[in-house]
C-alpha cells in the first residue's frame, strides 16, 4: 500500500461516508471492569465467609466460577484480576492460620499454589477461546460481506452501479471513515470518455475537515499492469492502522474492483467491435454490388464488340443491329451509374456547385416531363400546376435532377401503363412538389431507408436498372436546399414522393453531414 | 456433335440477348434463363451441354443453381464473376462449378472455354488414351513415363499424380484444395505451401523456361490451370 497521493489525471471519482468504528476497550472500561470484578469478588466472600461450614477445597471451586465468567465475558485481565483476587480470599479467610495471608502448612501451600496456577490458567484459556470465537465471527461477517459483494458484482457491468456498492461494503469491512474510488482515464486506445457520470456523489454527511485524517490510497491495475484505478480510504488521524487481516479484506476488494473495471471496458470494446465488423461488412456489400453494375454493362459492350469484329462468324444485319442497340443501351447505362456516384460523391463532399439564380418551377417541370415523356411512354403523364407558382433560387440543374430522379423512380417501379402525376403548388414559405405514381407502394418499413444509398424497393426491375442512388441523391439535393423529402400513401394505391423548397431565406446547407444530423 | 447446347443463365436482359447473338453465330442453340428456379427446371428438360452461369443472379443465387444442379448431372458448369470475388470464384469451383470467367471478359476467352468444357464431357464415356501429348511433353500413363522431347523425366511419385491430375484436367482451372485432395486424399495435413514446392519442383522438370511457364498456368487466388493438349 503506497501512501502519497500519486499525480493520475482523475475523470471520475465516488465517495461515501460512513460513521467512523468506535475504538475497542478504552483505558475508562477496563478500570470499571476491575472495579466491578474486585466488587463482584468481595460479595462472594462475604458469602462465602458466612456460610462456614465451606471446607476450603469448596471454597476454591466456586471461586472458579467467576473467574471463568469474568474471564468469557470481559476481557483476559479481568479474569486475571479476579484468579488473584480469589487466591487472596481464599488465602486470608479459608486457609489456617485465618485473618492472615500466611499459610502455616506445607500442604496448604501446595493447595493454594495448585489453586492460583490452575485458575491463572483457565482464566487465560477461557479469554484466549472467547477471543477465538469473536475473530471467527467477525470473520465469517467479512466473509459473507465479500461473497455478498462478488455476486452482486459479477452480475453487474455498468461501472456507475457497482463502484458505489464497492465503497459501501469498503466501509462496512473496515474501520474507515470515507472510501473513495478513483478510475484513471482510459488510455488512448480508448477514444472516448467513460460513459459515467460527470458531477462526483453528493456528500450526505457532514465533511471530516475538522478531524484531522491519514488516506491511504491503493493503485488497482489491470492484467497487463495499465493502472486502471485508485481506492482512496481516509481514517480519522487518531485511529490505528489497518489490521493484517483488514489489509487481506482490502487487497480482496480491490482484485474484485479490478475484475469489475477490466469486464466493463471488455464489454464497451466488444461492442464498438461487434459496431466497426457490422458497418465494415456494409461497406464491403455495397462494393460488391456497385462493381457488379459496372462491370456488367462493360462485359456486354466488350462482348457485343467483339462479336461484331469477328471475322469467324456470320452476323445478319439484324443481329448486328441487336448487337449495337446493346452497346448503346449499355453505355447509357454504365454514363448514368458513373454520373450517379459522381453526384453522390460530390453531395457528400460538400462539392455541390453553390451558384443559384431564380427559376419558374413550373417550366422546370414541364420541360422534363416533355423530355421524359417520349423515353417513358406507355406510362401517361399528367400535369397538374398552377400558373402563378412564385419562382426558387436553386441551382438549375439540381431541381431538373430532383424531378428526373422521382419520374423515372415513378416509371421503373409501376405497370408500364400506370400513371403518373406531377403537382405542385406553394403556400407562404415554400414551394411543394409531388410526384405520384399508381404502383404496389412503398412499405412502411422501407419508407426511411429508401432514401439511403443502395437501397432498392421490391419489384422486377430492381436489378436490371438503376444505381441505388436516385432517391438518395433527390434527398441530398433536396436537403442541400433547405427542403424536405418524405413518401406517403395514395388513396387507391401507389406512392406519392413530395419534396418542399424554401422560397426565401432559406438555409442552404452544402456540406452533408451536417445535413445528416438533420 | 450436332449442334451444341448452351444455357446461359443471367439476369441482365442485354447480356443474355449479347451472348445469344453472338454464340448462336459461331453454331450453338441457346436457351436463356432470367432466374436460379428456372435455370435449374431448363437444365433438367432441355439437357444442355454447357451451362453459362453469372454468380450474382438475384434471388436463387449461383452457388445454390450449381449445388442443385449438381445433385443430378455432371453437365460442364462455367460460372461468370466480377474480378475482386476470389473467394467467391473458389467457392463455385469447389461446389462443382469447372471454370470461371471474370466480368468484362472477351467472348472468344468464353468460347475456348466452352470447346474445352464440351471436350472434358465427351471424354468421359469412352476408354481415355493412354498417351497425353502436349507439344513436346508425352505423358504415358499406361507405363507411367514422362518424357520431353523424348528423353525421359524421373518424377517423384507426388510429382507424377500432380501432374496426372493436371493433364487430366488440361483447359481446366483445379483449385488449390481440388489438387490437394486429389493427390494427398480428404484429411491430410498437406496445406497450400506443401503444393506450391510440388509445383515449384514439377515446373522445373518439365518447363522449358520454369519461370515463365507455359504448361503450368498459375491462377492467382485460384489454383492452377495445365494448358490444352495438342
Amino acid at each position: 500500500m503506497r501512501n502519497q497521493k500519486p499525480p493520475l489525471p482523475t475523470r471520475f471519482t465516488l465517495s461515501t461516508d460512513h460513521e467512523p468504528r468506535k475504538p475497542s476497550s478504552s483505558a475508562g472500561r477496563m478500570i470499571s471492569y476491575l472495579v466491578l470484578s474486585g466488587v463482584g469478588m468481595g460479595l462472594l466472600t462475604l458469602l462465602l465467609v458466612t456460610i462456614s461450614t465451606f471446607h476450603p477445597l469448596t471454597a476454591a471451586l466456586v471461586y472458579i466460577v467467576p473467574i471463568v465468567i469474568s474471564a468469557t465475558t470481559v476481557g483476559r485481565w479481568p479474569g486475571l484480576f479476579c484468579a488473584l483476587l480469589a487466591f487472596l480470599a481464599i488465602n486470608f479467610f479459608f486457609v489456617p492460620p485465618y485473618g492472615t495471608l500466611w499459610v502455616a502448612s506445607f500442604e496448604d501451600a501446595l493447595r493454594l499454589g495448585i489453586f492460583l496456577g490452575v485458575a491463572l490458567v483457565v482464566g487465560e484459556l477461557a479469554s484466549r477461546a472467547q477471543d477465538r470465537a469473536v475473530a471467527a465471527r467477525e470473520r465469517a461477517i467479512q466473509l459473507n460481506a465479500l461473497y455478498t459483494l462478488s455476486q452482486a458484482v459479477s452480475a453487474e457491468v455498468d461501472l456507475a452501479r457497482i463502484l458505489p456498492t464497492i465503497s459501501t461494503m469498503t466501509c462496512t469491512l473496515l474501520p474507515i471513515a470515507h472510501c473513495r474510488i478513483v478510475l484513471v482515464d482510459a488510455p488512448p486506445t480508448a477514444g472516448e470518455p467513460l460513459p459515467l457520470a460527470a458531477e462526483p456523489a453528493p456528500t450526505a454527511t457532514p465533511p471530516l475537515a475538522a478531524v484531522a485524517t491519514r488516506e491511504t490510497v491503493i493503485a488497482i491495475v489491470g492484467s497487463d499492469q495499465r493502472p486502471l484505478a485508485e481506492i482512496v480510504l481516509t481514517q480519522p488521524h487518531d485511529q490505528p492502522a489497518l489490521t493484517h487481516a483488514e489489509q487481506e479484506t482490502l487487497h480482496t476488494i480491490a482484485l474484485q474492483t479490478a475484475l469489475v473495471i477490466e469486464r466493463a471496458r471488455l464489454v464497451r470494446e466488444a461492442a464498438r467491435a461487434q459496431t466497426l465488423a457490422e458497418s465494415d461488412r456494409l461497406k464491403t456489400a455495397l462494393l460488391a454490388s456497385v462493381s457488379h453494375d459496372l462491370r456488367t454493362p462493360l462485359a456486354v459492350i466488350k462482348g457485343a464488340v467483339s462479336g461484331l469484329l469477328d471475322e469467324s462468324i456470320h452476323l445478319s444485319t439484324q443481329d448486328r443491329t441487336e448487337l449495337c442497340t446493346s452497346i448503346e443501351a449499355e453505355t447509357d447505362r454504365l454514363y448514368r451509374l458513373v454520373s450517379d456516384l459522381l453526384e453522390m460523391s460530390q453531395i457528400e463532399t460538400g462539392g455541390l456547385p453553390h451558384n443559384t439564380t431564380l427559376h419558374d418551377p413550373g417550366e422546370t417541370i414541364r420541360t422534363i416531363v416533355a423530355q421524359l415523356r417520349p423515353r417513358l411512354a406507355p406510362h401517361p403523364m399528367l400535369l397538374a400546376l398552377p400558373d402563378d407558382l412564385p419562382l426558387v433560387d436553386v441551382h438549375h440543374s439540381h431541381l431538373e435532377r430532383i424531378l428526373t430522379n422521382l419520374i423515372e423512380n415513378a416509371a421503373l417501379y409501376t405497370p408500364p401503363t400506370a400513371p403518373i402525376e406531377i403537382t405542385a403548388h406553394a403556400d407562404a414559405a415554400a414551394l411543394w412538389v409531388a410526384v405520384m405514381d399508381r404502383g404496389a407502394g412503398i412499405p412502411l418499413a422501407l419508407r426511411d431507408r429508401i432514401f439511403e444509398k443502395f437501397v432498392r424497393g421490391i419489384g422486377p426491375e430492381r436489378h436490371a436498372h438503376g444505381s441505388g442512388l436516385g432517391l438518395a441523391i433527390c434527398k441530398g439535393l433536396v436537403e442541400a436546399h433547405g427542403g424536405r423529402i418524405w413518401i406517403e400513401d395514395r388513396p387507391g394505391g401507389g406512392a406519392a414522393f413530395y419534396f418542399t423548397l424554401p422560397l426565401h431565406g432559406g438555409t442552404k446547407v452544402y456540406d452533408a453531414t451536417a445535413t445528416a444530423n438533420r | 456433335m450436332m449442334q451444341p447446347r448452351l444455357l446461359i443463365v443471367d439476369d441482365e436482359p442485354h447480356m443474355g440477348r449479347m451472348l445469344r447473338t453472338i454464340l448462336g453465330a459461331h453454331g450453338y442453340a441457346i436457351q436463356i434463363a432470367t432466374e436460379g428456379l428456372d435455370a435449374v427446371e431448363v437444365a433438367a428438360t432441355w439437357k444442355p451441354h454447357v451451362i453459362i452461369l453469372d454468380l450474382g443472379l438475384p434471388g436463387l443465387d449461383g452457388f445454390e443453381v450449381c449445388r442443385r444442379i449438381r445433385r443430378w448431372s455432371e453437365v460442364p458448369i462455367i460460372v461468370l464473376t466480377v474480378r475482386d470475388a476470389d473467394q467467391a470464384k473458389v467457392t463455385a469451383l469447389d461446389l462443382g462449378a469447372d471454370d470461371y470467367l471474370t466480368k468484362p471478359f472477351s467472348v472468344n476467352e468464353l468460347l475456348a472455354r466452352i470447346r474445352v468444357a464440351l471436350r472434358h464431357a465427351a471424354r468421359r464415356p469412352n476408354q481415355p488414351d493412354p498417351i497425353l501429348t502436349f507439344d513436346t511433353l508425352t505423358i504415358d500413363r499406361a507405363r507411367r513415363r514422362v518424357t520431353n522431347e523424348g528423353v525421359e523425366i524421373h518424377l517423384t511419385p507426388t510429382e507424377y499424380d500432380l501432374l496426372l491430375v493436371l493433364a487430366g484436367n488440361d483447359g481446366k482451372v483445379l483449385t488449390h484444395r481440388m489438387l490437394i485432395r486429389a493427390i494427398w486424399g480428404d484429411n491430410t495435413e498437406h496445406d497450400l505451401p506443401a503444393l506450391r514446392v510440388f509445383i515449384n519442383q514439377l515446373r522445373r522438370k518439365i518447363e522449358p523456361d520454369p519461370l515463365n511457364p507455359t504448361f503450368i498456368i498459375t491462377e492467382p487466388g485460384i489454383g492452377y490451370r495445365f494448358r490444352l493438349a495438342s
